[in-house]
C-alpha cells in the first residue's frame, strides 16, 4: 500500500508539474518578469502570435495580452479603472471612449508606418486603403470635428454578411431576399447573440439607419426579429464565436450564418463548401483600431507597438493568420489579388455610401436597442 | 439498509447511476487524443492537442491563477471561518443564531446575484477589479462554507474539557491550540476541501469580479477555440484531481486499518 | 503552590474576559461579512430603487425598475421557464437520488466510503468542462447520435429541446441531492429499524414509517441544494441549448455584462433574491413538520 501511494503522489506532482513547467507556457510567464511590459487589449485571436514574439524580441519586453469579446466588454471594462496601454476597439467604441475622455490623441509624428493622408485619389507608400479614407471622410465631411484619425489608427477593416454553405442554399437565394433569407426556416441559422449586430439586420432591411433614436422603427426591427424566431424555432441558435469554429469545419454546423467578413475568409478557408454574400440592400461596415489610453503607462512602447504593426510585413502576416482585410492599401491589394484571391468575396470590402452604414456611438438608440433585444430574448 | 442482503437491482442501481456519472469523460478524454480538430470524428491518435495546450500562454497563466487563488482563499477563509467558529461556540446563544443565519444567506444566495452584488460594490467604491477583488470575492463566498462545517463539530466538543485544562494551569490561548484544535482538525481539513472546490471552480462570481484575470473557468467561456485543446485540458485536470481523490481513498482506508489492527492489539 | 495561584488568576482572566478573548476571534469574519455580503446586498438595493431621473447631484428614489419587471408578460414567461426547468431537474435528481442514497447507506463501510468518493469526484472538476462534455455528446454528429444511428434511428438535434440542458442540470446537481440525503440517511438510530423488526413490522413499513420520515430534512436539503442554483443557472442552458431564449439569470447578466441598466438589473436580482428567500422559508417550515413526523414515527415505533 505504502509503495502504491508513493507512486500516486508522484503521479500527481508530475501531472501538476508538467503543465506548470511546460516548455512554453508557464516559461513564457516567467521570463517576463523583470522586462518592460506592454499591456495590449484586443479581441481574441486578432494578431499572429509570431508578430508579438518578433515584437517581444526585438524590443526586449513583454506584451501582457488580454482578450475582450465584444466592444461594449471592453467600453465597460475601461470605465472601470482597467488600464492597458494599446486597445484595439471599433470605430463606434473609440467614439465613445473619446466622450469619455479615456484615450489619448495620436501624434502622427511618431507613426512611421502608415500615413494619416486622407486624399483619396492619393496612393503613397504606407497609405491607407481609398475606401477606408472613403469611409472616414465621409464621417468628416458631415462633421468636421470627426476625424477618426485624431485617435485611432485604424487595423483592420470589414463588412458584415451572410457566410452559407453552397451545397444548401444558392446565391440567387440569397440575392433575391436579402436578409429575409435568414427567416426562411428551410435553413439552419447562426445569429449572432448581440443585440447590436442582431438588430442591425432587420434596420438594414426595413430601410432604416443603424443608429435610429426612433422607437416605432426599433420596434418593427424588433417584431423582425421575433417573427424570426417564431419561424425558424429550432433552427435558430443565437451563437457567440463558436461559430466560427462551427463553420469551418467539413461538417458546418448551419447552413447559413451571419458573420464578419474576416471571420467568414477564415472559415472559407477551412471549408470549401462556404461562400460569403454582402446583401446589397445595405449592412454594416467597420473598422477597428488601435488607440492609446489616456492613462497608459509605456506610450512610447505603444508607439513601437503600433508602428510595429503596421510595418509591411507584419500587417501582411496578421491578415493572413486571421483573415481580416489590412488597412494598408498595398497590402490589401497584394493578398485581394494573392493569398485571398478565392476569398475575394469577403476580403474585399466595399462601402456603398448609400446603403451601408458605420455605427455611431449613440447611447439613446443603443438604450432602446438593448431593451428592445432583451424583450427579442424573452419572446 | 433494512435488511443487510444486497440485492443485484440495488447493485445495478447504483453501478448505472455512477455510469452516468462517469459517462462524459470517455468522450472528452478520447477526443484529447485525436488526430483532426474534429470533436465527433475520432481520426487517429495523436498527443497534438497536449503539445498545443502546453505551448499556450493563457492556459498556462489561467492555471496559475486558478491554484494561486485558489490556495491564498482556502488558507485564508479556513483560518477566518475557523476562528469565528471557536468565537462564535463561546458566545451567547442570541448571537449566535444571529450569525448562523446571516451565515446562511450567502450560501443560498444565487451565484449571480453574489456575482453583481460584488461588482457594484467593486465598482461603486472605485476599487479595480483584477486579482484583489477576486481573491476578495472568493474568500467572502468560501468562508461561510467553512463555518458550516467546523462550526457543528466545535459545538459538539466538550466544553468541560477546555475549562478543565484551564483549571490545571493552561492559558486560554494553550488551550485552545493544544485542545480544541486537535479535535477538530478532521472537520477543518474538510472544510478547506470544500473552500478549494469551490474556488477552482467557480466560474460566475470570477467573471464578474476578476477584471482582466482569467482563471480556467472563464479562459474556457470566454476562448474562441473549439478544439480537442480543451479536452487535452479538461483530461489533465481530470488525471489530477482522480490522483488527488485516489490518494484520500487510500490514505483514510490505511488509516482505519491501523485503527482496526490497534483496536485487536488493545484486546 | 505558584500553580493553584496561577491557575485562580487565569480563571479570573478568563471568566472576566472571556467574552473580549475569544469573541475577538470572529472580528476579521465580521469584517467580510460586513463589508464583503451585507454591503454589496445593500448596494443592490440602492440601484434597483434608484430613479431614472437620477443625476449627479441628486438620487431619485422609485420603483419603476420594479414595475417594469412585473409589467412586461415576458418576463413572468421567463421566471416561470426558469423555475419549470428548475422543478423538473430536481424533482429527477430526488427520483435518481433518493435510491441510491438509500442503497449506498445499505452498503458496509469500505463500500459505502468509495462509493461516496466515486459521487463526490466529479464535482472537483470545473462546471463548465463538464458541461462542455456533454454539449459534445449532443452534437448533431456526436456520441449519442452515432449510437442511435447503429439502430438506424436518424440523428436528433439534442439541443433543439429541453432535454440537453435538463440532463446537464441533473448530471451537475445529483451529487447535491445524494449527500444530504445519505448524511440524514446515516443518522437515523439502528436501534429504531431493529426493535421495529423485532416488534413484528414488515420492511415496507420500517421504510414508509421511520426511514422515509427521519429522512425529510436531508431531503429538503438536498431540494434546496438543486432548486436554487438550477433556477439561477446561466451557463448550462447557455451550452446545452440553442440559446435563444432567455431565463432569469441571463435577464440579470444581460444588464451587466456590456453595458446596460444596472439599476433595473438590480431589481431583478432583489426580486429573485426575494422569491428564493421564500423557497427556503417555505422550506424550513417544511423541516419543521419533519421534526413533528420524526416525533410522531417513534411513536409508531412504540406502538409496534
Amino acid at each position: 500500500m505504502k509503495g502504491l501511494k508513493k507512486v500516486l503522489v508522484f503521479t500527481a506532482l508530475v501531472s501538476l508539474a508538467v503543465p506548470t513547467v511546460s516548455s512554453c507556457g508557464v516559461a513564457k510567464v516567467v521570463k517576463c518578469i523583470g522586462k518592460e511590459k506592454l499591456d495590449v487589449f484586443n479581441w481574441g485571436s486578432y494578431i499572429d502570435p509570431a508578430v508579438i514574439e518578433a515584437f517581444e524580441v526585438e524590443n526586449d519586453v513583454c506584451v501582457n495580452y488580454s482578450t475582450f469579446d465584444s466592444n461594449e466588454t471592453a467600453v465597460e471594462k475601461l470605465k472601470k479603472n482597467e488600464v492597458y496601454d494599446v486597445i484595439f476597439p471599433s470605430e463606434y467604441a473609440i467614439e465613445q471612449l473619446i466622450s469619455e475622455d479615456l484615450i489619448a490623441q495620436i501624434d502622427w509624428s511618431k507613426i512611421t508606418s502608415v500615413s494619416n493622408n486622407l486624399d483619396e485619389e492619393a496612393n503613397g507608400d504606407n497609405h491607407l486603403v481609398s475606401g477606408l479614407k472613403g469611409m472616414i471622410n465621409s464621417l468628416k465631411n458631415a462633421d468636421s470635428s470627426v476625424n477618426f484619425l485624431n485617435y485611432t489608427v485604424p487595423y483592420f477593416w470589414g463588412t458584415v454578411g451572410i457566410v452559407y454553405d453552397t451545397t444548401v442554399v444558392s446565391l440567387s437565394q440569397i440575392e433575391e431576399k436579402q436578409w429575409d433569407i435568414l427567416k426562411d426556416n428551410s435553413y439552419t441559422l447562426g445569429y449572432y447573440n448581440s443585440s447590436k449586430d442582431g438588430f442591425m439586420i432587420p434596420l438594414k432591411e426595413l430601410g432604416y439607419s443603424v443608429n435610429t433614436t426612433n422607437s416605432s422603427e426599433v420596434d418593427e426591427a424588433k417584431e423582425w426579429l421575433i417573427d424570426q424566431k417564431r419561424t425558424l424555432g429550432s433552427k435558430l441558435s443565437y451563437v457567440g464565436d463558436d461559430v466560427i469554429e462551427d463553420m469551418a469545419s467539413e461538417n458546418n454546423r448551419y447552413d447559413m450564418a451571419v458573420v464578419y467578413s474576416g471571420d467568414a475568409t477564415y472559415m472559407m478557408q477551412e471549408n470549401e463548401k462556404l461562400s460569403y454574400y454582402k446583401p446589397t440592400i445595405g449592412t454594416n461596415v467597420w473598422f477597428d483600431g488601435m488607440v492609446i489610453h489616456k492613462e497608459a503607462k509605456n506610450v512610447d512602447l505603444a508607439y513601437k507597438f503600433i508602428n510595429f504593426m503596421m510595418e509591411d510585413e507584419n500587417a501582411e502576416a496578421n491578415s493572413l493568420y486571421v483573415g481580416y482585410s489590412s488597412v494598408k492599401a498595398n497590402i490589401y491589394d497584394n493578398l485581394l489579388n494573392g493569398d485571398f484571391i478565392d476569398q475575394t468575396a469577403s476580403y474585399e470590402v466595399i462601402f456603398d455610401k448609400e446603403k451601408d452604414e458605420m455605427f455611431r456611438y449613440n447611447p439613446t438608440s443603443k438604450k432602446l436597442i438593448d431593451d428592445a433585444w432583451a424583450d427579442v430574448k424573452l419572446a | 439498509m433494512i435488511t443487510k442482503k444486497k440485492t443485484w437491482f440495488s447493485k445495478i442501481y447504483v453501478y448505472l447511476i455512477l455510469l452516468f456519472l462517469y459517462i462524459p469523460f470517455i468522450p472528452l478524454i478520447l477526443f484529447s487524443f485525436n488526430d483532426s480538430k474534429s470533436l465527433t470524428d475520432f481520426t487517429g491518435f495523436s498527443l497534438r492537442w497536449y503539445q498545443k495546450m502546453l505551448e499556450d500562454k493563457d492556459i498556462a497563466l489561467a492555471i496559475i491563477n486558478t491554484f494561486f487563488i485558489a490556495i491564498i482563499a482556502t488558507l485564508l477563509s479556513t483560518f477566518i471561518g475557523t476562528i469565528a467558529s471557536i468565537a462564535l461556540s463561546r458566545s451567547r446563544k442570541i448571537l449566535r443564531d444571529i450569525v448562523l443565519k446571516i451565515n446562511n444567506f450567502p450560501i443560498v444566495n444565487p451565484e449571480i446575484v453574489t456575482a453583481i452584488a460584488m461588482l457594484l460594490l467593486f465598482v461603486s467604491f472605485k476599487i479595480p477589479t483584477g486579482y484583489i477583488t477576486m481573491l476578495l470575492a472568493h474568500i467572502a463566498f468560501c468562508t461561510p462554507y467553512v463555518i458550516v462545517t467546523v462550526y457543528p463539530k466545535v459545538k459538539s466538543l466538550d466544553a468541560n474539557v477546555i475549562e478543565a485544562a484551564q483549571d490545571l494551569g493552561a492559558t486560554p490561548w494553550q488551550a485552545i491550540w493544544k485542545i480544541l484544535v486537535p479535535q477538530i482538525k478532521g472537520a477543518v481539513l474538510a472544510a478547506m476541501a470544500i473552500a478549494f472546490t469551490m474556488s477552482f471552480d467557480d466560474f460566475i462570481i470570477s467573471y464578474f469580479t476578476a477584471g482582466g484575470v482569467k482563471n480556467i473557468s472563464i479562459y474556457l467561456y470566454t476562448t474562441k477555440r473549439r478544439d480537442p485543446s480543451i479536452n487535452a485540458l479538461s483530461t489533465i485536470i481530470t488525471v489530477f484531481i482522480s490522483i488527488i481523490v485516489m490518494y484520500n481513498f487510500l490514505k483514510k482506508t490505511d488509516e482505519e486499518k491501523k485503527l482496526k489492527r490497534n483496536g485487536r492489539k488493545l484486546k | 503552590m505558584l500553580a493553584v495561584k496561577n491557575s485562580k488568576n487565569n480563571r479570573k482572566f478568563f471568566r472576566k474576559h472571556k467574552i473580549d478573548g475569544f469573541e475577538l476571534l470572529a472580528t476579521p469574519y465580521f469584517a467580510i461579512v460586513l463589508i464583503l455580503i451585507l454591503l454589496p446586498v445593500l448596494m443592490i438595493g440602492l440601484y434597483a430603487f434608484l430613479g431614472s431621473e437620477t443625476t449627479s447631484d441628486m438620487i431619485v428614489f422609485s420603483f419603476e425598475n420594479f414595475v417594469r419587471f412585473f409589467s412586461s408578460k415576458e418576463n413572468l414567461i421567463a421566471l416561470w421557464k426558469s423555475l419549470k426547468l428548475a422543478l423538473i431537474s430536481t424533482i429527477i435528481c430526488l427520483i435518481i437520488g433518493y435510491p441510491f442514497a438509500y442503497f449506498i447507506a445499505g452498503a458496509s463501510q469500505k463500500v459505502r466510503n468509495g462509493l461516496i468518493l466515486l459521487v463526490t469526484a466529479p464535482m472537483w472538476i470545473n462546471m463548465l468542462l463538464r458541461v462542455y462534455a456533454w454539449r459534445q455528446i449532443f452534437d448533431m454528429q456526436g456520441p449519442l447520435n452515432s449510437i442511435l444511428g447503429w439502430f438506424g434511428i436518424e440523428a436528433i438535434d439534442f439541443l433543439a429541446y429541453d432535454f440537453a440542458a435538463i440532463v446537464g442540470m441533473v448530471y451537475v446537481y445529483l451529487p447535491f441531492m445524494i449527500i444530504p440525503i445519505y448524511t440524514t440517511l446515516m443518522k437515523i438510530e439502528r436501534s429504531y429499524i431493529e426493535s421495529a423488526l423485532d416488534l413484528g413490522a414488515k420492511p415496507k413499513q420500517v421504510f414508509s414509517k421511520i426511514i422515509l420520515p427521519l429522512s425529510i430534512p436531508g431531503v429538503l436539503s438536498g431540494v434546496t441544494m438543486v432548486l436554487l442554483p438550477t433556477a439561477t443557472t446561466l451557463v448550462i442552458p447557455e451550452y446545452l441549448s440553442k440559446n435563444n431564449y432567455a431565463l432569469i439569470g441571463n435577464l440579470i447578466e444581460m444588464n451587466f455584462k456590456s453595458g446596460g441598466d444596472w439599476g433595473y438589473g438590480s431589481a431583478v436580482s432583489l426580486i429573485l433574491g426575494a422569491i428564493i428567500m421564500i423557497l427556503v422559508f417555505m422550506a424550513n417550515r417544511f423541516d419543521r413538520l419533519g421534526d413533528a413526523k420524526e416525533k410522531s414515527s417513534i411513536r409508531s415505533v412504540k406502538k409496534i
